[in-house]
């Protein structure tokens, strides 16, 4: 036998191994990610459950509250913000995707710590009383800088034209 | 029916090869967290001691390792797409450690040293029987742990806050350096066990 035919076979049992694997499980896996980020937009919005539109527009609420979705970059990559907004002022806050230090920056994640909830009511005038967290700097500025974003968003009462006749 | 308790017992990866333990003490802090790492180790174990014995013949002997790697990693993958699928909650906490059972020396340690040079029935009760191994030395662990380090038993498993057992644990045992005096009491108490009927065949295997 060939030098090299072991590796080949070997190779392509692998491959046809987690070929099969991801056919089987890839609709579970997208299935369940998009349960997560619907999940995340009713905890933000304190709802039992919210149209799936909302993803898209984020004014499908109307008028009761305008959800902003905002990526900055926090301190470990790329860190992806849900803010619901009530006429003007924070009314949540989730953090749902980052890659912050483990331990140091646990407590954005609203399950290990109320600091999160603790932004309600906040203000674009009012950012500055965001509280800080020692150890935890960029992580705090990287988040504020998404809730600044998401403030500058027009609200449900000014929201563009255009969203409310679609 | 020796090769397996043999596998798990005598030659118990964690408490007596003292293999794994890097996993074995991050993930050891709460019951739930020990099943999934238990779960996942097990099908890796046994999907590549599997394939590994029953292609021994055409693995080229010069370049064994890296297809054991090779193989290893794919069963890895495998599990990691298996937990996003069916235990979605439960792989975020245990996310990075199943990654990492790829580099779990335990694993690579069954395939060269029995997997290879081995037939496959005996290389399946091999696998079965470290598996089961390392997941009693993973779920004591893991008991203990959230017992005494966050009050509570089975969070996650049974309810959602399991048993509560107190109002007021012991911070450090769900912590890393908590991980390392309970492993260490725990080995301690096996060495005990075992050497109080002590076997001259066990006590050398035990120093190796």
């Amino acid at each position: 036998m060939h030098k090299l035919a072991g590796f080949v076979v070997m190779a392509a049992i692998c491959g046809a191994l987690l070929a099969t694997t991801r056919q089987w499980t890839q609709p579970r896996i997208d299935a369940e990610a998009r349960e997560r980020r619907l999940a995340a937009y009713a905890e933000v919005t304190d709802r039992e459950r919210v149209p799936e539109a909302l993803e898209a527009n984020p004014y499908a609420l109307c008028p009761s509250v305008s959800v902003q979705r905002t990526t900055t970059r926090g301190y470990g990559g790329d860190m992806t913000v849900l803010v619901a907004i009530k006429t003007g002022a924070i009314s949540g806050v989730r953090i749902t995707e980052h890659s912050e230090t483990p331990g140091i920056g646990d407590f954005i994640d609203s399950n290990r710590s109320d600091w999160p909830n603790r932004l309600r009511g906040l203000r674009a005038d009012s950012l500055a009383d965001i509280d800080a967290v020692a150890g935890a700097t960029i992580t705090v500025r990287a988040v504020r800088q998404a809730l600044e974003v998401a403030l500058a968003e027009p609200d449900c009462t000014h929201r563009p034209m255009m969203e409310t006749e679609a | 029916m020796s090769v397996l308790s043999h596998a798990a017992w005598k030659n118990n990866p964690a408490w007596v090869q003292l293999l794994g333990l890097c996993p074995l003490l991050a993930v050891s802090n709460s019951l739930a967290n020990a099943l999934a790492l238990s779960f996942a180790s097990a099908l890796v174990l046994i999907g590549s001691n599997t394939l590994i014995s029953a292609t021994r013949s055409i693995i080229p002997e010069y370049a064994r390792l890296p297809v054991f790697v090779l193989v290893i990693a794919t069963f890895t993958t495998c599990a990691t797409l298996i937990m996003q699928a069916y235990a979605y909650e439960v792989y975020l906490q245990v996310a990075l450690f199943v990654q990492i059972i790829v580099t779990n020396c335990m694993i690579l340690a069954r395939a060269e040293s029995f997997a290879s040079r081995n037939r496959l029935w005996p290389s399946l009760l091999d696998a079965i029987g470290t598996a089961l191994g390392f997941a009693v030395a993973l779920i004591v662990l893991g008991a203990i742990r959230e017992a005494l380090g966050s009050g509570s038993l089975g969070a996650g498993v049974f309810s959602r806050d399991g048993l509560v057992l107190a109002d007021t644990p012991l911070l450090i045992a769900a912590l890393p350096p908590g991980a390392f005096i309970i492993a260490g009491l725990l080995l301690a108490f096996g060495r005990a066990l075992s050497q109080r009927q002590p076997s001259p065949k066990q006590t050398t295997e035990q120093q190796s």
